[in-house]
């Protein structure tokens, strides 16, 4: 079981406790190019891993690579990806995934509010719809027992 | 069914409870009460949660040993579970396992030591530099 959410925080107390819990997550996966060489950023993301979970840190390539040699499928994976464009770029080369969460996305010069603590700027609007248009959904939730609502082409042609 | 009452000197009950539900998602079997906000009494306040929680298996949750708050409860201790020296931690603990199949003592025991492992005097922590693969 894979379960996709976009963060801009990664891995913070809130994912930890409620999706690592809701989902028996044995295995977290940050596909991020930034913070698989920076040590500090590692040692942070660490101070949030549940010790029922194993916690991998790995650029998007091997992110990649890692989900479609099949490694990763005897797993319940949480991905966490920081933003939209890591979130675009890592599902259009994957399998086995046909929702994503649309977490926490940061507020940007320019950008326009989709929902509470969700921001999307004109680049992201766009990666949002071609990642609808290649038939993933899109639901925004902030924790797992609220309730999911599906983002729809519509919402993003009017914004 | 098992629930939490969560329950303070002033506001605390509430930002605890506030906590919870954003950390977690609305939580459907926890409530709290502040006591000594208004002119309603502790007792009242308890008396009619009470009255309302007939049936229920409940977790009290206070602020402070030996405070006026907890207190009042040890009067009544045969009713409920009583755990003092709530923290965020504790809470959040207790609220994940709340429907779960293990016994509320376990759940109560499991709550009170990541309780007390979870804080930390953050200078004096060895980064943890292991590298987790799949």
């Amino acid at each position: 079981m894979k379960v996709f959410r976009i963060d801009y925080r990664l891995l913070h107390g809130q994912v930890a406790f409620a999706w690592v819990n809701h989902f028996n997550i044995n295995a977290i996966l940050v596909a991020n190019d930034d913070v698989v060489s920076n040590e500090m950023r590692k040692s942070a993301l660490r101070l949030a891993k549940p010790a029922s979970s194993k916690l991998i840190f790995k650029s998007i390539q091997d992110s990649i690579d890692a989900i479609n040699s099949g490694v990763t499928d005897k797993y319940n994976l949480l991905i966490v990806v920081e933003n939209i464009s890591d979130a675009k770029k890592l599902l259009l080369a994957i399998s086995g995934i046909e929702e994503i969460n649309l977490g926490l996305s940061m507020k940007k010069d320019g950008s326009t509010k989709l929902a509470n603590a969700v921001y999307a700027d004109s680049k992201e609007i766009e990666d949002l719809k071609e990642i609808l248009n290649n038939n993933f959904k899109i639901y925004l939730q902030q924790s797992p027992t609220d309730k999911k609502e599906y983002i729809d082409i519509n919402l993003l042609e009017r914004v | 069914m098992r629930k939490i009452l969560i329950v303070s000197h002033d506001n605390l009950a509430q930002g605890m409870f506030n906590f919870l539900n954003m950390i977690l998602g609305k939580q459907k079997n926890i409530d709290f009460i502040n006591a000594y906000v208004d002119d309603i009494t502790l007792e009242e306040k308890v008396n009619s949660y009470m009255d309302n929680n007939k049936n229920c298996e409940i977790i009290v949750v206070t602020d402070l040993y030996g405070g006026s708050v907890n207190n009042y409860f040890m009067e009544n201790i045969d009713k409920y579970h009583l755990i003092t020296g709530m923290n965020a931690v504790m809470l959040l603990t207790l609220s994940i396992k709340l429907d779960s199949n293990e016994t509320t003592e376990s759940i109560i025991e499991e709550a009170i030591t990541s309780a007390k492992e979870g804080i930390i005097y953050c200078n004096k922590i060895q980064l943890d530099s292991n590298e987790d693969d799949f």
